[in-house]
């Protein structure tokens, strides 16, 4: 099916590169917010209930179908659904799995690009603020800063004269592609293997700094490290009441591990029949959860209390994850005296390197799914992907303002239809493949037996645990997101490029099912595998 | 920073630290899987 048959390197590789995906913006920026406004400490009751009861067990799920369908000779979401759920509906359904990763590339990348180009100016002196100036003024300039790099201003950041943000989206597509089209060992699994130690390094050089930063101005004693350790971490009892809080949990468990994404099935595909799923699902949720909470949730708003105070840090946190890390935080590298552009350097490279190790795993399901469905060389598969990918983002590049048209790619795509394809998997898991023949699937090879609970857990708990948040969330956003759709043209055109990429993967999946059955394989999985 | 404060940071930070340590010692100390057989036959 493909021109070489692709494989990880080592044991470590494939869980380097799920760790890899799942780290991203939102375990060092989302994650701090999301706790500090929903109960603090108390936040992580919630969290760590949906860690186990839903994001590790969704993921066991995927690593097991992944490597099933990859025994069968599948490497994409819509053949291996179509393996695990026996038939063209869960084929079609499986289409998302290759949809979610495409469409979120197209303004991912964009903000990968934000980093590095952050990156390059803190290394070259910094966004222009001035270290002596009122905050109120030094916030102005980084969001003024920040409005002028990302085109937030008006649409058309690359025909305005913004030419950096273009040149830095350039590098940043170029590597990317770069290393997927190296292949699976080659390229995604080399990158990461140095990639995330490197993170790992970035990120224990600022929470070390962030951790001695004692009290900096002595006429403000209250903004100091402990009390900004408190402002994260004092537990709000009351929270766990609300609903609201539940939800904002299970949501970020979810997004954080990469769970119905679409990634973990391409991935766990080229392992072998040998290999470990059990302990290896479970080693790169726990990574993903060491840069979440053991660095995210000691950084970010640490920091920012250190030197804006307590209502400079509420006001980073209203302000979202993106106003929190590329408005809120430059101003803290600036009062860090000599060191600070340094730092603030080293913080964004971390970002860039947790963005891109995310990216790479966006580009090869679809890679795969092309190669795989239209029987093409890896080269001409990179060529009408790499063209997708450049009308995607050229769109999101030039509807820049306000960020409405890929914030509505993210809402639909990106949260939306994740929900759903979680739903697909596991169900397909549980309850079409059995759970029993899944739980003997999960355990070939396995280094260690997950707890008998977890039958349970993964064939009604986490079905009905991910109904409730679907419903709640739908309650809390879906009339206002329709409302937004109807009131904003850039909207409309958002889901209309969205539409079109989901008729190219139809397309796609239906001439691959006629190609796959007249080559003979098991395309609605009735045969064991013959390994 | 309240006691509690001190117990939830402490207690989440060292939960996900013990459990990346145990994860990535079991993966490091873990057999070799046995090779693939081969797929095609052997002449005596």
């Amino acid at each position: 099916m493909t021109e070489h048959k692709q494989e990880w390197g080592t044991r470590f590789g494939v869980i380097l590169a799920v760790a890899g995906s799942a780290v991203g913006l939102g375990n060092f920026l989302r994650f701090p917010g999301q706790a500090a406004a929903n109960g603090g400490g108390a936040f992580m009751v919630p969290y760590f209930c949906a860690l186990l009861f839903l994001g590790i067990p969704i993921g066991w799920a995927e690593w097991t179908m992944g490597r099933y369908g990859g025994r069968k000779g599948f490497h994409s979401s819509p053949s291996i659904m179509g393996v695990v759920g026996k038939g063209a509906v869960a084929r079609y359904l499986g289409v998302i799995g290759v949809l979610i990763p495409l469409a979120v590339s197209f303004y991912y990348t964009y903000i990968e690009a934000w980093c590095l180009g952050y990156t390059w100016r803190f290394l070259t002196g910094g966004i222009g603020i001035e270290a002596g100036a009122p905050v109120a003024e030094q916030t102005a300039t980084a969001a003024r800063f920040y409005s002028d790099f990302t085109g937030r201003d008006e649409n058309g950041v690359l025909a305005g004269g913004s030419y950096a943000t273009f040149f830095f989206w350039l590098i940043t597509f170029a590597v990317n592609i770069g290393l997927v089209y190296r292949g699976i060992s080659k390229g995604i699994e080399k990158f990461c293997s140095w990639a995330m130690p490197a993170m790992a390094v970035c990120a224990t050089i600022v929470l070390i700094r962030v951790l001695t930063l004692g009290t900096p101005d002595p006429s403000l004693p209250e903004q100091n490290v402990i009390n900004g350790l408190g402002y994260m971490w004092n537990p709000n009892f009351s929270a766990l009441g609300n609903a609201q809080t539940w939800l904002a949990a299970a949501g970020q468990i979810f997004f954080t591990l990469s769970v119905g994404f679409g990634v973990i099935i391409n991935y766990a595909s080229y392992m072998k029949k040998r290999d470990d799923v059990v302990l290896s699902g479970l080693t790169a949720s726990a990574t993903n959860e060491l840069f979440e909470v053991g660095f995210g949730g000691l950084i970010t708003l640490t920091a920012s209390f250190v030197f804006l105070g307590l209502s400079g840090t509420i006001a980073a946190v209203q302000g979202g994850t993106f106003g929190l890390g590329f408005t809120t935080l430059p101003v803290v590298f600036a009062h860090m005296g000599p060191f600070g552009n340094l730092v603030g350097a080293t913080w964004f490279f971390m970002l860039f390197l947790a963005a891109i190790t995310s990216s790479i795993s966006m580009y090869q399901p679809t890679l795969a799914f092309f190669q795989e469905s239209l029987g093409t060389s890896r080269k001409a598969a990179t060529t009408l992907m790499v063209s997708i990918c450049v009308v995607g983002s050229f769109l999101v590049m030039y509807y820049s303002k306000d960020g409405i048209f890929w914030s509505a790619i993210d809402d639909w795509v990106g949260t939306f239809l994740i929900f759903i394809l979680a739903m697909v998997q596991i169900v397909c898991f549980s309850w079409i493949f059995g759970i029993e023949r899944g739980w003997k699937e999960a355990h070939q090879g396995a280094h260690m037996q997950i707890p008998g609970v977890y039958k349970i857990v993964m064939k009604y708990v986490a079905p009905l645990y991910l109904i409730v948040v679907f419903v709640a969330f739908c309650v809390q956003n879906l009339g206002a997101w329709v409302k937004g759709v109807a009131d904003e043209p850039l909207r409309q055109g958002a889901l209309l490029l969205v539409a079109a990429t989901t008729a190219v993967l139809v397309i796609c999946t239906y001439v691959g099912t006629k190609r796959w059955r007249a080559a003979g394989l098991d395309v609605d999985g009735r045969l064991p595998p013959n390994d | 920073m309240t006691i509690l404060g001190w117990i939830f940071m402490l207690g989440s930070a060292g939960a996900v630290w013990g459990m990346t340590g145990y994860c990535f010692y079991r993966v490091l100390t873990a057999p070799e899987p046995p090779p693939e057989e081969p797929q095609h036959f052997h002449s005596a």
